[in-house]
């Protein structure tokens, strides 16, 4: 960073003879700056040092009629005036200016001083100084107590000095004047002595300080990127705390993505042969894309959002160990689960042609809504130990069971053959649809305490309702053809405390 | 710490493996200025002659450093996977003007942008502190690579 002065040099006059003099902060000034505070007094000044956190570079005395100080401190905090508490060690009147820089080598600012003299002339030079190092900034002071009339100076041509302050305080009986110019030596570094010309002729007393460029900076950097690469094998992807995961396997193998103590999210597409696992100790959000044969699961310990779309023989199993929602899509063969310890919701639909074995079951250990649509043989199972909505439409040949240990209501379309059955031990409401030929078995098992049913039975077969209290029976039956047999005396109907019976 | 292998860059390792592709007798590493300290340049991100999605440090003195093969250390276990570590790269001091504030830095398989070039990854400097670099400042840098299993 080149060094630059900041805002413009701020010229304080102390035309009342104080030790403690007031001194304005140049405008703009920011934290790190150097600040250079130059002094011009109409006596000998025994000049103090530090004050007021400003360290001295020099001080200079004409012989007897004027002297000369400049102070330098790097900003820091600093209020808009300073008050420099005793910086003469009698009361004077003087002139301060401060000028300020950017870029400075806060360590080290000040890298090489002249030796500070004073001469009577029209012109001076330096005093000469030796900086160390490239890139410094370069500035001449010079002060004198002329008495009256107009005084000013010309900065240096070889080097191009640009003039900084050139200015006489004219206030009450103050007479002094200062002039001050730099030159930034970019790129070099050597011996110089900017020349002011043009003076009015008077004793000057006079400064010239290097001003060091802040410090180059060595960076030591690393760092570096990760691929996740998935081939065959066991993949395994732990997370401790919330984490998202993406893992995409194309791969034979085992996938398995843990979420040890948290929850997190996760991605697993895998198109494998194999064990894929997704497991949450906490909530998660799993969406699980498994074209593969083999045991598929995701498991959640508490809560957690799951889509597991199965295309595979195998087991593909959701478990949630509280509540949680799943979808799982599974074609396939074997024994699909989705389990809910409590209250879920879970969507499964399996689907397939030719010779599937659909063993799927959803199991709620308290309430849930299911919507089951399996098109498979085997047996199909949705369980509700409490309360539960559950949507049963089968299109296939095997069991089909709805179970409500509590109240629930279902919906059961089934078009087999062999027993499909909506079972409540407490109330519920079932509404069942046959539409099939051949032998359907529609039984109603039991309905212990109170409940609507509806069926309508299109088929062949033994269709039972029966309720053990009270409830409401609408049967339907609308069947061409031969019509076996419809129970009434076993009892055909047998409604203990209402019926209300609608037949075609 | 963000990073990325850009979508041309793992296209490049497939095209050496398994695709029997040229493989690359130095990779080069340069600095980008764009996004921040703390993110990096999107998957779509290219080189080649019109770099897309970045930009890269400029500068007196500024230019790539090669990384030749022999530079990339024994692969080692590291979490998951593993993880190869190049020898410390020191760019030129910066001239005058400096180069900007470099936010990460890059591999790219060929010494500046031109038809071709591709770069492999982008990654932020581990601390998560953008280098200013002024002149005379230099800096260097550690690259690494990770593939997990």
């Amino acid at each position: 960073m080149t060094i630059a002065i900041r805002g413009v040099a701020t010229q304080t006059d102390i035309t009342g003879a104080t030790r403690s003099p007031v001194v304005t902060k140049p405008s703009g000034v920011v934290d790190g700056d150097l600040i250079l505070l130059f002094c011009e007094t109409n006596t000998v000044a025994n000049f103090a040092s530090p004050v007021a956190g400003f360290t001295i570079i020099g001080a200079e005395v004409d012989g007897g009629t004027s002297s000369s100080a400049l102070y330098y401190k790097i900003a820091s905090g600093e209020p808009t005036t300073w008050t420099l508490t005793n910086i003469f060690a009698q009361t004077e009147k003087a002139m301060f200016v401060a000028i300020a820089y950017s870029g400075v080598d806060q360590a080290n600012p000040i890298n090489a001083v002249g030796a500070q003299t004073f001469l009577t002339a029209t012109a001076l030079s330096g005093p000469s100084c030796d900086p160390t190092v490239v890139d410094c900034m370069i500035v001449q002071f010079a002060g004198t107590d002329p008495g009256a009339g107009a005084f000013a100076g010309t900065p240096d041509t070889s080097p191009v000095g640009t003039e900084r302050f050139d200015s006489k305080n004219t206030a009450g009986d103050n007479a002094e004047y200062i002039f001050i110019q730099e030159w930034l030596s970019a790129g070099t570094h050597a011996a110089i002595a900017l020349d002011v010309t043009g003076l009015t002729s008077a004793s000057y007393t006079y400064h010239q300080i290097a001003i060091a460029p802040v410090g180059a900076i060595t960076y030591t950097k690393a760092g570096g990127a990760t691929s996740p690469l998935v081939a065959n094998g066991m993949d395994v992807d732990i997370y401790s705390e919330l984490s998202t995961g993406l893992a995409i396997g194309v791969a034979s193998g085992s996938k398995l993505r843990e979420y040890a103590p948290r929850y997190g999210e996760a991605v697993l597409s895998a198109i494998a042969s194999g064990a894929d696992v997704i497991e949450f100790v906490e909530s998660g959000l799993s969406l699980s894309e498994l074209i593969a044969s083999g045991a598929d699961v995701i498991e959640f310990s508490e809560i957690g959002v799951a889509i597991l779309e199965g295309i595979a023989s195998g087991q593909d199993e959701i478990t949630f160990a509280e509540i949680g929602v799943a979808i799982l899509d599974a074609i396939s063969s074997g024994a699909d689960v989705i389990i809910f310890s409590e209250t879920a919701t879970g969507i499964m639909r399996a689907s397939g042609s030719g010779f599937y074995e659909l063993g799927g079951g959803i199991v709620y250990e308290k309430s849930g809504l299911a919507v089951s649509a399996l098109v498979g043989v085997g047996n199909d199972t949705s369980i509700f130990s409490e309360g539960g909505v559950g949507a049963s439409i089968f299109v296939s040949s095997g069991i089909r069971a709805l179970e409500f240990t509590k109240i629930g209501g279902a919906v059961l379309i089934p078009s087999s053959l062999a027993s499909d059955i909506i079972e409540y031990v407490e109330s519920g409401m079932p509404i069942l649809i046959t539409v099939g030929s051949g032998i359907s078995e529609l039984t109603y098992q039991r309905n212990e305490k109170a409940g609507v049913a509806i069926l309508m039975a299109s088929g062949v077969g033994v269709d039972a309702v029966t309720l053990n209290k009270s409830g409401i029976g609408i049967m339907i039956l609308g069947v061409d053809g031969s019509v076996s047999t419809y129970s009434v005396g076993n009892p055909f109907f047998e409604l203990y405390r209402m019926q209300i019976w609608m037949l075609p | 710490m963000a990073e990325i292998f850009v979508d041309e860059g793992l296209d490049t390792i497939h095209g050496v493996f398994p695709k029997n592709g040229s493989n690359f007798a130095s990779l080069y590493i340069g600095l980008f200025t764009s996004q921040t300290a703390t993110t990096v340049p999107a998957r779509t991100a290219t080189g080649g002659a019109a770099p897309s999605g970045w930009v890269e440090a400029t500068g007196t003195s500024y230019a790539r450093q090669a990384i030749a093969a022999a530079s990339w250390g024994a692969p080692s276990t590291d979490g998951n996977g593993r993880k190869i570590t190049a020898g410390q790269v020191t760019f030129p001091t910066v001239g005058a003007g400096g180069w900007g504030t470099a936010n990460g830095f890059f591999i790219a398989t060929m010494v500046s942008s031109q038809a071709g070039d591709k770069i492999i990854y982008f990654a932020n400097f581990d601390d998560l502190t953008a280098a200013v670099l002024n002149v005379n400042d230099i800096i260097k840098v550690t690259p690494s690579m990770k593939f997990d299993g």
